[in-house]
């Protein structure tokens, strides 16, 4: 057998190497793996360096915990107001900027004006998008049973601008007016038309964020 | 009754529009699909949004799924579409936030510095400082105990490019190390 031949069956093996560490190779491979281990114990040492970087990356994966925020009710009613919308939301650059813009420190009642026309902003990014990506919805005020589709909210006077923006956005909601007397907004549900039981899982997902969501008026 | 097992079973419940399936397939499934994605794309926020996208493909496409993959390989192949797409809008800020390693420089004070000499600590690091591509792919053959052809399916390349990808990964990481005063003695 030839040098170049050798060095190319002894590549081959290698990069079979994690595989066989994790026990995912078919019984031919890892036979051809074994056979060459046997005879090549420089190859054999790259076996504890695999295992040490399994280990390292089931570590660092085990680590990361899931937020508070991600929880499955939020998970289903992204869904379902997605799934019957359509709706495709502003990209991740675009919610970054508004969140950069809320990180700002500000005084309470400028943040609290901030926030509402913030959202609006994100509700009209929502609108713009759907027109650019040629999808269409029946809106809030053309339809005569998308009254159904609003609620209106108190937020915590202690939850910050930017929770509430990401809050409204992990639920795709929005605020698309107020704030009202008593310092309420209203807050659109989903861009389409509800069912009573499809208004009924958003407004619990909606008072299940209770670190942001004070009351939700039916 | 196997996870698999449970898993087509509750694609088939998605398929017909099961909404008790999907709780049950999100509870399942929801921490396992936010530490992929946030592997690739290192923001909480972002992939948190994320996470909620890839259920809702599913939800919309659990009828395609003809059963030809591992349910999860199928479900990995989702999350990895949705990471790259947002990685693309995003590429120059993840290419920034791969460059700020976390290794001793200049402005480290003593404590820090003193963690950075822990030699787990420092592979932890260098881990990070892989690309996302890299990272992505030893993940899925470490942590996600993927086969060559599962992980094919996920990313969407040749098993070939699986193996040689997986290859420069593992020595590219080698190569950090040794950057870092780690010799491992290989390549």
């Amino acid at each position: 057998m030839s040098k170049t031949n050798t060095a190319h069956q002894r590549e081959e093996i290698e990069m079979l190497l994690p595989w066989f560490v994790t026990g995912k190779l078919d019984a031919i491979d890892r036979a051809r793996v074994e056979t060459w281990l046997a005879q090549d114990p420089v190859m054999k040492r790259q076996l504890g360096l695999i295992e040490e970087d399994r280990e390292l990356s089931i570590r660092i994966n085990e680590a990361v915990n899931a937020p508070r925020t991600l929880t499955v009710e939020r998970s289903m009613a992204a869904v379902f107001s997605g799934a019957m919308t359509g709706l495709r939301r502003p990209g991740a650059g675009y919610l970054e900027r508004v969140r950069t813009f809320f990180a700002q420190p500000t005084a309470q009642g400028l943040r609290w004006a901030a926030a509402a026309a913030a959202i609006v902003i994100v509700a009209q990014g929502i609108w713009l998008s759907s027109l650019l990506t040629g999808e269409s919805y029946v809106t809030a005020s053309s339809s005569p049973s998308a009254a159904s589709a609003t609620a209106i909210v108190k937020f915590q006077d202690s939850a910050r601008a930017t929770d509430i923006v990401a809050a409204l956005q992990a639920l795709n909601m929005s605020v698309v007016d107020g704030p009202k007397p008593g310092g309420t907004f209203v807050v659109r549900l989903s861009v389409g038309q509800l069912s009573k039981a499809e208004r009924d899982v958003r407004i619990t997902a909606l008072r299940q964020v209770g670190n942001i969501v004070a009351q939700v008026l039916p | 009754m196997t996870a698999t097992k449970d898993d087509r079973e509750l694609l088939a419940r998605l398929a017909k529009a099961d909404q008790a399936a999907l709780r049950s397939y999100i509870t399942r499934h929801q921490l396992r699909v936010f530490r992929f994605i946030i592997r690739c794309v290192k923001n909480e926020a972002v992939a948190e949004e994320l996470t909620n996208e890839v259920f809702m493909d599913v939800w919309r496409h659990a009828s395609k799924y003809e059963g030809r993959s591992q349910p999860v390989t199928w479900l990995l192949s989702i999350a990895h579409n949705r990471a790259i797409s947002s990685l693309r809008k995003r590429r120059e800020e993840a290419w920034d936030d791969d460059k700020a390693g976390s290794l001793a420089d200049e402005g480290d004070d003593p404590e820090v510095v003193a963690q950075k000499t822990d030699k787990s600590v420092q592979l932890r690091a260098c881990l990070e400082q892989l690309s996302a591509e890299h990272k992505e792919i030893i993940d899925l053959v470490y942590y996600h105990e993927m086969s060559i052809a599962e992980v094919s399916e996920v990313i969407g390349i040749p098993e070939a490019t699986v193996k040689t990808r997986m290859f420069y990964a593992r020595k590219k990481l080698s190569d950090i190390m040794k950057a870092n005063g780690i010799d491992r003695g290989w390549p």
